[in-house]
């Protein structure tokens, strides 16, 4: 995509706005402000996906009611069919730098996207093709606990078509921040 | 069951509307229910 640097007084039209802001390559899909104090146990966001979009990303930054990690599933609270499977590597203790390996093997939720604890927590993910009659495909960088950071890649191993997300603090809450989601924009 | 409450949020990215329930969880079973039967019914 070409940019263009607009000059004091410059004229903005149609096209200009066409080409150069509604070509942007991330694109806000909605966000939720969480609520700070004990915060919010667990969450469902509704019709975040479609055709629109075929990739999204998920971002947060906020704080956990324990050391604890944050969990996922797509579909309506209450889904609870299997097939999450999920590689998460990582450091652990802040004693060492060795790296150690967990997942998820036909589990009913993604268990380590993030979190974190009382002082910070966070998730940063991109979601692919959770729209799309194939396999979902969830990657990023997540801290799961105080002291354990490290990568996660999973992918929902079914072809259903998902407009919603859950996720929830594994027992524990999420507190304050805001969770933002956006959609990659497909060129036409 | 037990009498654990849940602070819950839904949130319909179509309409922007957000609701933020304190529930036990006999109402948060109740309430996934209902989700899941209007899911079901689509």
């Amino acid at each position: 995509m070409t940019t263009k640097t607009f000059v004091s007084s410059e004229v903005l039209t149609a096209s200009d706005t066409n080409t150069y802001l509604n070509g942007g390559g991330l694109v806000y899909v909605t966000h939720y402000n969480v609520a700070t104090g004990a915060g919010i146990n667990s969450f469902t966001i509704s019709n975040c996906f479609s055709s629109t979009y075929d990739n999204y990303r998920i971002v947060w930054s906020g704080k956990m009611s324990a050391s604890q990690s944050i969990r996922m599933r797509f579909g309506v609270p209450g889904t609870t069919n299997t097939g999450y499977y999920s590689a998460y590597f990582y450091q652990s203790g802040w004693a060492s730098a060795t790296t150690f390996g967990t997942g998820d093997n036909n589990a009913s939720a993604f268990n380590y996207v993030g979190g974190g604890d009382t002082a910070s927590a966070n998730l940063s993910l991109d979601i692919l093709g959770p729209n799309l009659a194939q396999v979902t495909t969830v990657n990023g960088l997540a801290r799961v606990s105080t002291s354990n950071q490290g990568m996660f890649n999973g992918i929902l191993n079914d072809t259903t078509q998902y407009t919603a997300l859950y996720l929830d603090g594994a027992g524990n809450n999420l507190v304050g921040g805001q969770i933002a989601i956006y959609g990659y924009r497909k060129g036409t | 069951m037990g009498k654990e409450t849940f602070i819950i949020a839904f949130i319909d990215a179509l309409t922007g509307e957000v609701e933020e329930r304190v529930m036990t969880d006999e109402e948060y079973a109740e309430r996934m229910k209902e989700i899941q039967d209007a899911k079901n019914a689509e």
